[in-house]
């Protein structure tokens, strides 16, 4: 099995992800994000202690998974940039980190920690 | 019967207006989006405290429909807490948040800016004062500054009710039929 096809092959998932536009504020209340929505193949997986120490203090919880996927995700960032969420197993997690591997054996594909939304 | 958000949107319109910022740099804190570029306010409603005893009143309206001609209404007037806090990429000189949340404190007794207030019967009773507590974000200082204001507003609340018309008292003893303020 080449490198390239590894995330294909061993895919165990099909994820969901919401992403979230920022709307802008009315009187300085958040307004709703407006969504769009995609599917993807992915390789979920339970998130190792090196992966859980990646999140912020107070961020730290069971239910976080390490997710491979071939098309980047968000996690929130500058103004206006919501985290992505994902919807596995009908539940609903955010992604809380990514970490691009662009180039990487001529695939492009990223590692993303995923956090369980309370 | 209140409403917090009528409130809220003059208080920020208010703050727009004494800071001299876009509307999309003032903002209520704790809520869940990011926070905007460069210089920004964020605003914070905080305790409430109700003041003396509530008032209780009725009043009387024989036209209005049956069971509803008297209206009961609480109304007292409560003091709440508002916490102005600035944050500018600057620390110094007339950007920082220090600075900033001064021309605020002053600019805030102007007629122009009491009539904002006004408007939703709002009374803006203690200016209190202003701490600028400077911290690290991330690698660079970032100017902070906190303004503790505490205004009054007056609180209702009124449910409908009606009055008893007639009242019939009977005798048992001898089966016959009283009746008082027909």
């Amino acid at each position: 099995m080449p490198y390239t096809d590894s995330i294909t092959s061993l895919a165990n998932a099909t994820i969901t992800v919401t992403r979230r536009g920022e709307s802008p504020r009315v009187a300085g209340v958040d307004q709703a994000p407006v969504t769009s929505t995609f599917s993807l193949i992915a390789v979920v997986q339970p998130a190792t202690g090196e992966d859980l120490q990646r999140l912020p203090e107070g961020r730290i919880e069971s239910k976080v998974f390490a997710v491979w996927v071939l098309q980047e995700l968000r996690a929130a960032g500058p103004p206006g940039i919501l985290a992505d969420l994902i919807t596995w197993r009908n539940e609903v997690y955010e992604v809380e980190h990514v970490e691009p591997f662009i180039g990487f054996f001529n695939k492009d594909h990223w590692k993303v920690i995923m956090r369980g939304k309370p | 019967m209140i409403s917090w958000a009528t409130i809220q949107t003059a208080i920020h319109g208010w703050a727009v207006a004494l800071s001299g910022y876009p509307a999309s740099q003032v903002i209520w804190k704790h809520q869940n989006g990011t926070a905007p570029d460069g210089d920004y306010l964020t605003l914070t409603l905080g305790q409430l405290i109700p003041i003396g005893m509530d008032a209780v009143t009725d009043e009387t309206n024989l036209a209005a429909p049956a069971g509803q001609e008297v209206t009961i209404t609480v109304s007292g007037d409560r003091e709440f807490s508002l916490t102005v806090e600035a944050y500018t990429p600057s620390t110094v000189g007339d950007s920082a948040a220090r600075a900033i949340l001064s021309k605020m404190l002053t600019r805030c007794s102007l007629p122009s800016m009491l009539d904002r207030l006004r408007a939703v019967d709002v009374s803006h009773f203690d200016r209190g004062q202003i701490e600028y507590l400077p911290e690290i974000k991330e690698i660079e200082f970032q100017g902070r500054g906190v303004w503790e204001n505490r205004m009054y507003v007056r609180d209702s609340d009124s449910e409908k009710t009606t009055y008893i018309e007639t009242v019939e008292i009977t005798d048992t003893s001898t089966g016959n039929v009283i009746i008082v303020n027909s």
